[in-house]
């Protein structure tokens, strides 16, 4: 049964200068106490600048201390708290109630996830998905020479996973993926955006090894392209994007071992030739700017277009800011 | 055989099928559709060996598409290692079957045992 209570009497950390108040209906599940989940409602004011995680604070603070919320950064860097917010997978840190142009605010958790308690989902398969990718730089040590400390990268070899490097594993995409709704074998997209992040990163040499691991009855072969994925991202990271890269590069792997049958070379040697200026990576954004006193284009990165995006602007307009400040 | 084996195997049988069932309803048009899917004009097709080969062909293609398709759907409904070996090995079994028993009707009516 609904719980309808006020908040007015109440000492809120929210002004209660606002004039503007939500229904908060926050969902209540016990998987060990209760059969279904059940909806309790608060009413809540807000300022413009009141998050959704913070009128789940308020009520836990002054209603029901009982509401299981996880949390911690409270700006978008931990992805602790992703929940489903009036029905899409979202960061209740990174969504203004005010952006929600909505009277009701309905907070769930999040779907495709176990749930421990009430808006706290269990994230041990993410990361035993995200684990079995080999989230890092395989290569063999013997390489490094004695006077080597870093490995250089050219700014377009960082550009080629940076993006990627986004990623805060909150669960958004996976929760927002609609193979990962019937299909909780699939690897899904946090891990496949993962598994490109170090495919793409030219001081990895475990390209086959990954591939490999994602060329399987429930890997990348599962994924539609609903691309439900990269809308629901808060770090703009777009895992959807490079399930087409994985396809072209499980079909060179294959041309490179049966060269024969596909009647091409294989390829192996034209990666001896790709050498690229190298730069320690402290030097790389500058980089990729045109040198000259006043510059008139610069190149956007992908990480840039996504932060434009982001912001609602054209890549254009985001880039004649960055001229404008430097 | 890797997932992407099968899955080259999948998408290249959707497009040969394609080519190949445009042909074979192209074929209808020849003398009119009525007339083309008469009884005596039917067992002709049969007894011809070019379009033999080309049902034979669809018959392959479509077998090995459609229970691949089969199989992916059902991998993606449910998940467990039983499962996932009945699925796979049944959509084997049933794709065989099929083509089995497709080929037995095709090589009969081509040898006029009908």
């Amino acid at each position: 049964m609904a719980q309808v209570s006020s908040i007015a009497d109440e000492q809120v950390s929210t002004p209660l200068s606002s004039s503007k108040s939500i229904l908060l209906r926050i969902s209540k599940f016990n998987p060990q106490l209760d059969e279904s989940s059940k909806f309790l409602e608060f009413t809540v004011p807000y300022e413009k600048w009141t998050t959704v995680l913070e009128a789940i604070l308020d009520v836990k603070k002054h209603f029901d201390h009982s509401v299981a919320v996880r949390y911690s950064c409270r700006q978008a860097t931990c992805g602790s708290c992703g929940m489903m917010i009036n029905g899409k997978p979202k960061l209740a840190c990174f969504t203004k109630i005010s952006e929600l142009d909505s009277d009701v605010v309905t907070v769930e958790p999040m779907n495709n996830f176990p749930v421990i308690r009430d808006l706290t989902v269990g994230f041990e398969k993410l990361f035993e998905k995200h684990q079995k990718i080999q989230p890092y730089l395989i290569r063999d040590d013997s390489e490094l020479e004695s006077d080597e400390r870093e490995f250089l990268q050219s700014p377009q070899e960082v550009e080629q996973y940076i993006q990627f490097a986004n990623c805060i594993k909150c669960g958004l995409c996976n929760s927002a993926c609609p193979t990962m709704a019937t299909d909780s074998s699939f690897v899904g997209p946090q891990a496949l955006a993962q598994a490109y992040r170090y495919v793409a990163d030219s001081r990895d040499k475990g390209k086959d090894t990954r591939l490999n691991i994602i060329d399987e009855s429930h890997g990348i072969w599962r994924c539609h392209f609903a691309g439900s994925c990269s809308q629901v991202c808060p770090k703009g990271v777009d895992p959807a994007t490079k399930s087409k890269e994985y396809y072209s590069e499980i079909d060179k792997n294959m041309k490179n071992q049966f060269p024969e049958f596909f009647g091409v070379q294989s390829s192996t040697e034209e990666s001896v030739e790709y050498a690229p200026k190298r730069q320690p990576a402290n030097v790389v954004a500058p980089a990729s700017r045109n040198s000259g006193k006043k510059p008139r284009s610069i190149r956007l990165t992908q990480s840039q277009v996504a932060i434009a995006r982001k912001l609602g602007i054209t890549p254009e307009s985001y880039a004649n800011q960055l001229i404008r400040e430097s | 055989m890797k997932e992407s084996t099968i899955m080259k195997i999948h998408y290249g049988t959707a497009l040969a099928s394609v080519g190949l069932v445009a042909v074979h309803i192209l074929m209808r048009l020849t003398t009119g559709f009525a007339d083309s899917l008469s009884y005596e004009n039917v067992l002709a097709n049969y007894r011809s060996v070019p379009y033999v080969i080309m049902l034979e062909l669809i018959l392959i293609l479509l077998a090995v598409h459609g229970f691949n398709g089969l199989r992916v759907i059902l991998l993606e409904l449910k998940q467990g290692r039983v499962y996932e070996k009945a699925v796979s090995y049944g959509s084997m079994v049933g794709m065989i079957v099929l083509i089995g028993y497709g080929s037995r009707t095709i090589i009969m009516t081509n040898m006029g045992m009908t």
